[in-house]
């Protein structure tokens, strides 16, 4: 029995401490609409859109933008205003992306004109298809919510993921701490922390803090809506975490979106879904 | 004890007097050396059983240095058990089942002082009880600190009153402490029987614990009544659910723990082992929690394994001198073949041995030494004079168990102050003779009504 033992055992009964609680509902989901760009992709697109659809008893549009075929602006600007038509706030899109390209060939490079200013302006959700999927109840019913891309929509996109895993999925809430950037003063000052005092226990201990409102209402509720729920804490990158996690399981990811472009969480949001091969369901 | 039979065996002189001399100082020696902490205790005593196993063999107490597989073999249960609990306490562990009862139970008190110290108490004797003294008593260390930092209480009193019960709790079953599962291995306790004698024991000498403690702190654990919403609602913000990162593991591991407590109880009349039951439930907790065999592995108490190999040894080479038979006939002849006399003696002589220096070795010494006097006394009562002595002895000095070791030091780091020997005289000393007394009446009582429950042939 060591220090460490003792300080572990402490932080994660420090984490139990709720300073924020929260409230859970599986989210209410207006329509899904699948989008095609006449590529290889339509079909996972239409797999995963069904899919969705069928979870979330919801009616599922099917929408061929008239000017996917052409790479101009001009083009692009009409997709772009028929997608921001198509879907509003409480429905999510289905998108593939790179948009009107081949994922194999440019997929890793770029999500394209079209899905960057679609991020930034659409107020659906936005589900991105890249490689194909396998199986696309199974990928929709095993969520997993990457929490600290975006803390601050972090409960609205466990709410989604809850939508379409309840009745018998199960979720996974990925919670991260990067001990390389710089920690918040007011979560550590929450937490009584010592910023000068930051072990790897302590820091776990902080991963658990941070889902512990998400993690118990959940696990308090998972007998009501016929889910598993797991929580998963973990020191690193939070990207390269999640995309680890996810590698056997195959899941959806799901994560908050800010739609300020510029900002930090965005930047993040992006680079998850650029290295992604799964889905990645932007909320 | 021990240095008498050593003086008298030098004093009588002849054959094989001298093997059992120096044999026996080599014992006492590397003892000392655990006792003053000049040397860790794990190197002390792989020193010791070194030294022991060369001195053997060259005064022909040992023939053939098989016999010290022998001597290991004996034991090898006591490993088993310890090996595959460690796994399974490790894998419930991290399955937040007990955390999440420890918070369920300890929000009962709503930030009152003096039930939240009630609380702590019970929580460390059924968690010891279930997890073994150094895991058991580490969560509910952790607990109460972090609730004495929420509620702004004073740490002291709850840590001590959980360091002192903890010696309790692990005199609840078979399997609930390292020299509980030592004696009732040797002496082949029916796992049952301690139902009827020791789990009483260990209820009222928490109840003890709680009483002396509580008296001891009193003023530390009164609190301002106007600050109690206040208090309620800081405790009330804990959620026990948040503790579970796995509810499909939180049901699996509860239901194993069962399992294997019902395997414990059950074992004798099966005709197995309980290393057998303890590594079956560790295997089971590996294959059915996921989790990496590797991180499970590495959560077993090593030092402890290594530590028993070391003391095992050593003993065995002191045994086979006759010097631990000797020491037996004198504390015999001091009871003059009463066996009220016998049991205080024994009691007496194991607690304050267990308290001056680490219990295990004391246990671990007096196993043969009580084997040889059940050759002229009734097993029963010194088997479990024994059993609980060495346990409780472990109150007398802040470092006389392992949890007092860990509570103290978890104390002290977290900022919650020291607790010199003189503070520890007064509360854990005075305890241990309260509980003491209590041991003594009770096993009188067994002894003179004859309620010590058959032992199986053999013992």
């Amino acid at each position: 029995m060591t220090d460490k033992d003792l300080q572990e055992q402490m932080a994660q009964f420090e984490a139990a401490r709720i300073t924020a609680p929260v409230e859970l509902f599986p989210q209410v989901v207006g329509k899904i609409v699948a989008v095609h760009d006449g590529t290889d992709q339509d079909a996972t697109v239409d797999a995963l859109a069904g899919a969705m659809a069928k979870r979330a008893a919801v009616e599922l549009h099917t929408i061929t933008p008239h000017a996917s075929s052409g790479g101009s602006a001009r083009n692009e600007d009409a997709v772009l205003a028929e997608l921001l038509l198509a879907a509003g706030k409480g429905d999510v899109l289905v998108v593939p992306s790179p948009f009107g390209r081949d994922y194999l060939a440019e997929g890793q490079h770029s999500l394209s004109t079209t899905i960057d200013l679609l991020l930034a302006k659409s107020k659906a959700s936005i589900c991105i298809v890249r490689a194909p999927v396998e199986d696309a109840e199974h990928t929709i019913t095993h969520p997993l919510v990457a929490l600290q891309i975006d803390r601050h929509r972090k409960v609205q996109a466990t709410s989604l993921a809850l939508t379409f895993a309840q009745n018998g999925g199960e979720i996974l809430l990925l919670s991260t701490v990067d001990p390389h950037s710089r920690l918040r003063d007011e979560e550590l000052l929450a937490r009584n922390l010592d910023p000068r005092d930051l072990s790897p226990e302590v820091l776990s201990g902080l991963a658990t803090a941070r889902a512990a409102a998400l993690t118990a209402e959940l696990q308090r509720h998972a007998g009501d809506w016929d889910i598993t729920p797991m929580v998963r804490f973990a020191l690193g990158d939070t990207v390269e975490l999640s995309l680890e996690e996810n590698e056997n399981r195959l899941g959806l990811l799901v994560v908050g979106r800010d739609p300020d472009a510029r900002s930090e969480e965005a930047h993040r949001a992006r680079r998850l879904v650029l290295a992604s091969s799964h889905p990645v369901l932007l909320v | 004890m021990m240095l008498t039979a050593v003086q008298e065996v030098a004093h009588e002189g002849g054959i094989g007097s001298l093997p059992m001399a120096v044999l026996g100082l080599t014992m006492l020696g590397t003892y000392a050396l655990i006792a003053t902490g000049k040397l860790h205790k794990v190197t002390a005593a792989l020193l010791g059983a070194i030294v022991c196993t060369i001195l053997a063999l060259a005064f022909g107490v040992l023939h053939e240095y098989d016999e010290i597989h022998e001597v290991l073999a004996k034991d090898i249960g006591v490993l088993g058990v310890i090996v595959g609990t460690s796994i399974l306490v490790d894998v419930s562990g991290k399955s937040g089942l007990f955390q999440f009862l420890a918070v369920k139970i300890a929000k009962k008190a709503k930030g009152d002082p003096q039930k939240l110290f009630t609380s702590l108490i019970i929580l460390t004797v059924v968690f010891v009880s279930l997890l073994t003294i150094a895991p058991g008593t580490l969560i509910v260390v952790s607990l109460g600190l972090v609730l004495c930092r929420t509620l702004k209480l004073e740490p002291k009193p709850y840590l001590v009153g959980i360091a002192i019960s903890a010696n309790s709790g692990a005199l609840v079953t078979f399997a609930s402490g390292i020299c509980t599962l030592m004696v009732g291995s040797a002496a082949k306790l029916p796992y049952m029987h301690f139902f009827i004698v020791s789990t009483p024991m260990a209820i009222a000498t928490a109840v003890v614990a709680w009483v002396v403690v509580k008296r001891f702190y009193k003023k530390e654990l009164t609190a301002d009544p106007a600050t109690a919403s206040n208090r309620a609602d800081a405790v009330a913000a804990f959620d026990e659910w948040a503790m579970v990162p796995d509810r499909r593991m939180f049901w699996r591991s509860a239901i194993l723990l069962v399992l294997t407590i019902i395997g414990f109880a059950t074992a004798q009349p099966l005709g197995i082992g309980l290393d057998f039951v303890a590594m079956a439930g560790g295997a089971a907790a590996i294959l059915f929690s996921g989790q990496n065999p590797e991180d499970a592995i590495k959560k077993v108490n090593w030092t402890v394994i290594v530590f028993f190999l070391g003391l095992f040894v050593m003993i065995g080479c002191v045994e086979h001198s006759g010097l631990l038979q000797k020491a037996a006939g004198l504390l015999s002849d001091i009871s003059g073949g009463n066996v009220h006399i016998a049991t205080v003696v024994l009691v007496i002589f194991t607690a304050v041995t267990s308290g001056i220096m680490d219990n295990i070795p004391v246990a671990a010494t007096m196993i043969p030494i009580v084997a040889t006097m059940t050759e002229t006394l009734p097993a029963a009562p010194l088997w479990w004079a024994l059993t609980i002595s060495a346990n409780l002895g472990g109150n007398g000095t802040p470092i006389g168990s392992i949890s007092g070791v860990i509570a103290l030091s978890a104390l002290a780091e977290s900022g919650g102050g020291k607790v010199t020997w003189g503070e520890w005289f007064k509360v854990g000393a005075v305890c241990m003779l309260f509980q003491i007394l209590v041991v003594i009446a009770w096993l009188s009582m067994f002894t003179v009504f004859d309620l010590y429950p058959t032992l199986p042939t053999g013992n």
